[in-house]
């Protein structure tokens, strides 16, 4: 009994999400059209209480309530919870505004996303492959609906079915890399296998492959390059809120699990993938990038650009210090508010001139400079300018690779001083493109005269991302200690 | 003694005005305007208390630098009283909002101040989007206050970084036109070396200190560059490299000068004033404060290298400039012919010389921001900027050609005005070059080679004077107006300053004299400390 009901509070936030979904899943049935509108306010209140009640409640509890059944509970994973309430609220935000989708089954909308909010929350506290796998399944069945969520709509539906197929040949994989991880170690727990992998017996090569199989699926859920080709066509089909949602939520919940995979369960010094992982960090940033380059729509070229911040992200996990840990935690804090806020100008430029392509933005600064500046400062953090936060993400990931190099006695000879300047190159490039927007919005000639204006609400979003961008870049403080902490507790990179 | 914030109020007057003119309407532009001169007015009144508070009387090496905010900074305290100099601003990373000057970084925060007040005035005349314009005019100002001021690694990248994206727009939208693609280039190009500087920022904060013996890594530039005896050899090397990079883009230094003529003739004039006068400085700045200081080694072994790249800058911006038909590209070519004296005058590791390369940043700020100036004049006059198609101006424009000949005077080396001051400085330095160099010869034959860079830059200003304002008058420009008031205004404060710092230089050079010594100093001691040590960061701390 006692260990039930510790169970329940130390899942109160995700409880909350979940019956939140369901509460308005039901009021949908029973309300009529006028009141279906205060929908999303009840989502807002549904995420709010459970963004108080991890902060608040689970946060200073997390030793008592720690010790639980296949799920894994620390400040690490609060502050993961954290990012990915707030995406999920301001996607919310999002969703209300955009013109053309609030009126289609709101309630059947805003519980899918609750509901793939609350897996996403189980996916960051799984401490058992068999609930990465559930959780992931669980967001992915729900992603591929959102995605496709407009019927009609051609480009959706192939989306849609991009992301389907793609997601369950990598689920497949990853399934195998499970089940060899389970016959090599005989546990299926993240902390047990951690304890275990050092152990002598062994069979090298073949957790080498089991570890690879399993961060196949890792790899897909995060589109890091060769497993990233879903996520253009999806964010490019899908609505753009669905849009927001999945190059930001999903991948935090990602990453997660790829710090406790790679710094707990099988550190990357012992099982020799820093190699192979950097590659792929690599090829995902560089590729991203030039990718982006010669992009026309701007969810493609935003679909582009995070994958590009995924292989910086990465550098973290290759560097296996807790500074690259907590700069990850770092960086998806500026990335939810960075990116959702790009996209919350994207949603009020297309709500008014009804088109998604860049040279459509010719202009805007004539037609709405408020919104033009907020872009640009968004911009500038996704490029990684000071002072916004997305600049101390990248200082702080970067600063990892070379406190990690500082320690060997040759540091050119590992691959983190290599990667710390391709990063920065890499950079430079991202400048170019996210600039070709800023230069059609101020440097070219308005195509219309009239105005764009945006909503209250949407100035909510807006405001509260730009408001956490510039607060995060000039007085970093208060994140930077959070991070830190919570990875402290972690048993990474210690054993 | 009670400290006012001087500096902080120097960086942030500009930063509240640019808000300030947000809440201004778009329509009221003369309210914009008379904001805008206000606030950067405000700054320079600050900056002439500031270089008042400045006292000269103190020994710089009991106080290295002068008006710090926050907690001071002394050298004979304790390794935690010094590393934690300034207020507080990441503790996490022992990052301080550390700021304070020396007798290197005072005359340039007085510089930016003038030129942002003439560059300002310069521009009343922009009538497109006024408020945008004066908006990132003042940021931009702010963003080299803040430069200039920083004496922690991590505040100076900021300041450093946060000047692209004002300077980007300024050209993008207001410029000339090819204005975008310069715009973009010159963001590029300088995020491209600046991404650099990031890195070796992030190598000098992980060598430096010794956690392991309560000593923290540091961003401070003061403490790196006491702990510059334990970087070693191999180390100082790729730092200095990487620094190279970041800061020769900015001077620029050849070959990395080609965003330079496309940035300022495409430019508006005050934005273009602005460039060469401040802008061009933080790269030679940059070498002062951060790779000399603290990579002593690499200076000292690197300086013939410094010492050659001067030298193309000088003679080849001179014949690029004689080529010129376009008198604001000439003025152009004419800054990197000028940038090369100061990098023949760091070259030479000598208090002279590094005299010389600090005056030669001013007296070019003085008198490049007047010719931009007085180039920006006629422009907005005749439409064109084109040399041979004037003639005869003087007799028209009389106060005009004076004050464009003063300048161009300045800028070709007659003596008496500042021009030559710097000039005779950096090359007496070239000539004789601090012993710890060792090859003296080199030096020689390269300071005695740049004189030829003197007299080509005599031949085409002397050239462009001739074609413009001398000859028959062409008649085109019968009736072209002489200098109007709000011009005059503009010209007049620089005018002063050429011939002011020509005949009486110790004003400045009193106040830069005792930094140039100390650096110098400095270099020498922990440039052989390294040699013999190998450079171990343990072991230098120990």
């Amino acid at each position: 009994m006692e260990n039930t009901l510790g169970l329940l509070a130390a899942l109160s936030p995700e409880l909350a999400v979940l019956y939140t979904a369901l509460v308005v899943l039901a009021a949908d049935l029973v309300l009529t059209d006028s009141g279906r509108r205060h929908l999303p306010n009840g989502c807002l209140l549904g995420l709010a209480a459970a963004l108080a009640l991890n902060h608040f409640y689970v946060l200073p509890r997390c030793p008592e309530l720690g010790q639980q059944p296949l799920l894994f509970l620390a400040p690490f994973t609060v502050f993961f919870k954290d990012a990915i309430l707030v995406a999920a609220g301001l996607t919310v935000v999002l969703y209300q505004q955009q013109k053309g989708l609030s009126g289609i089954h709101p309630g059947e909308f805003l519980s899918l996303l609750l509901f793939s909010a609350a897996g996403m929350m189980f996916l960051v506290s799984s401490d058992d492959l068999l609930m990465v796998f559930l959780s992931m399944e669980f967001i992915g069945i729900i992603s591929y609906v959102l995605v496709g969520y407009i019927r009609d709509d051609l480009k959706a539906g192939e989306g849609a079915v991009k992301f389907y197929l793609i997601g369950a040949f990598a689920s497949a994989i990853m399934v195998y890399g499970m089940s060899l991880l389970y016959g090599l170690l005989g546990t299926t727990s993240i902390t047990e296998m951690g304890r275990l992998v050092g152990q002598a017996g062994r069979n090298p090569m073949l957790l080498k492959i089991a570890v690879l199989l399993l961060s196949v699926g890792l790899g897909f859920k995060l589109a890091v390059v060769p497993f990233h080709s879903w996520l253009p066509d999806a964010m490019e089909g899908g609505p753009t809120p669905v849009a927001a949602y999945i190059s930001v939520a999903p991948k935090a919940a990602g990453l997660a699990v790829l710090i406790r995979i790679f710094g707990e369960a099988f550190p990357l010094d012992k099982i020799q993938m820093a190699g192979m992982l950097s590659v792929l960090a690599l090829a995902t940033m560089t590729f991203g990038n030039l990718m982006a380059i010669p992009q026309r729509n701007v969810k493609r070229l935003l679909a582009y650009s995070s994958i590009g911040h995924i292989g910086y992200i990465l550098i973290g996990v290759i560097a296996a210090n807790e500074l690259g840990a907590g700069g990850i935690l770092v960086y998806v804090v500026a990335y939810v508010f960075m990116n959702l806020g790009a996209f919350a100008c994207v949603v009020a430029v297309s709500n008014r001139i009804g088109s998604e392509e860049i040279d459509d933005y010719a202009g805007l600064s004539q037609r709405n400079l408020p919104v033009a500046l907020l872009l640009v400062l968004f911009l500038l953090s996704l490029g990684g300018l000071p002072p916004t936060a997305g600049f101390i993400g990248k200082w702080l990931v970067f600063g990892s690779a070379i406190q990690a190099a500082q320690a060997l006695p040759d540091p050119w000879a590992s691959p983190y001083l290599w990667l710390v300047i391709a990063a920065v190159l890499n950079s430079v490039v991202s400048i170019y493109y996210y600039f070709r927007l800023a230069y059609q919005m101020f440097f070219r000639p308005p195509r219309e005269a009239t105005g764009v204006e945006g909503s209250g609400v949407l100035w909510l979003g807006t405001g509260v991302a730009a408001a956490a961008t510039l607060l995060v870049g000039i007085f970093p403080s208060p994140v930077i200690d959070a991070a830190q902490s919570a990875v402290k507790l972690l048993q990474l990179w210690k054993s | 003694m009670v400290n006012f914030p001087y500096l902080s109020f120097m960086t942030f007057t500009p930063v509240f005005g640019a808000l300030f003119l947000l809440l201004i309407p778009k329509e009221n532009a003369r309210g914009i305007r008379t904001a805008a001169a206000f606030f950067t007015l405000l700054t320079l009144v600050i900056s002439l208390f500031a270089w008042r508070a400045y006292d000269l009387t103190l020994d710089p090496a009991a106080h290295p630098v002068q008006l710090v905010e926050g907690k001071a900074y002394d050298p004979q305290a304790p390794d935690a009283e010094r590393l934690s100099a300034g207020s507080a601003w990441i503790p996490a990373f022992h990052i301080y909002y550390f700021v304070g000057v020396d007798g290197l970084s005072l005359p340039l925060l007085l510089l930016t101040a003038l030129i942002s007040t003439v560059a300002v005035i310069a521009s009343f005349n922009i009538e497109n989007r006024v408020k945008e314009y004066f908006f990132f005019m003042l940021l931009l100002e702010a963003g080299m206050m803040g430069v200039f001021s920083a004496l922690d690694f991590f505040l100076f990248y900021v300041f450093w970084e946060v000047m692209l994206v004002p300077m980007y727009f300024l050209i993008g939208v207001w410029g000339g036109p090819k204005k975008e693609f310069a715009a973009i280039k010159f963001f590029l190009y300088t995020l491209f070396g600046s991404v650099f500087m990031l890195v070796a920022m992030l190598a000098l904060y992980f060598w430096s200190g010794h956690p392991d013996r309560g000593i923290p890594h540091t961003f401070n530039l003061l403490e790196l560059k006491r702990q510059a005896g334990g970087f070693n050899p191999a180390f100082q090397l790729v730092v200095y490299w990487a620094l190279f990079l970041g800061f020769a883009i900015k001077v620029p230094i050849f070959p990395f000068h080609t965003w330079l003529p496309l940035a300022h003739v495409e430019a508006p004039t005050a934005v273009s004033i602005i460039l060469a006068a401040v802008l061009l400085k933080m790269g030679v700045y940059g070498f002062l404060r951060i790779s000399f200081p603290i990579l002593p080694l690499a200076t000292q072994q690197y300086a013939t290298v410094l010492l050659v790249l001067g030298f193309i800058n000088v003679v080849y911006g001179a014949f690029c400039a004689m080529a010129q038909s376009d008198m604001k590209k000439l003025v152009a070519y004419s800054s990197i012919n000028h940038m090369g004296y100061c990098l023949l005058g760091m070259a030479s590791l000598s208090a002279i010389g590094l005299n010389g390369a600090i005056f030669e940043m001013l007296g070019h700020g003085f008198v490049t921001g007047s010719l931009f100036l007085l180039v920006g004049v006629v422009y907005d006059r005749a439409h064109h900027r084109d040399i041979d198609g004037f003639g005869g101006l003087g007799v028209r424009v009389p106060k005009y050609a004076g004050l464009m000949t003063l300048a161009c005077m300045a800028s070709l080396g007659l003596p008496g005005l500042c021009g030559f001051v710097g000039e005779f400085l950096c090359l007496l330095g070239a000539f004789n070059p601090n012993r710890i160099l060792g090859n003296d010869a080199t030096f020689k034959v390269f300071t005695a080679l740049s004189v030829i860079g003197i007299l080509v830059t005599a031949g085409f200003f002397l050239w462009m004077i001739q074609r413009v304002f001398l000859g028959k008058l062409n008649p085109k420009y019968a009736e072209l107006p002489d200098l109007d008031g709000r011009e005059t205004v503009a010209a007049i404060p620089l005018a002063v300053m050429t011939v002011l710092a020509g005949v009486f230089p110790w004003f400045l050079l009193k106040v830069m004299d005792p930094a140039s010594q100390a650096l110098v100093t400095h270099i020498v001691s922990h440039a052989q400390q390294v040699s013999t040590s190998g450079g171990d960061v343990v072991s230098w701390l120990r």
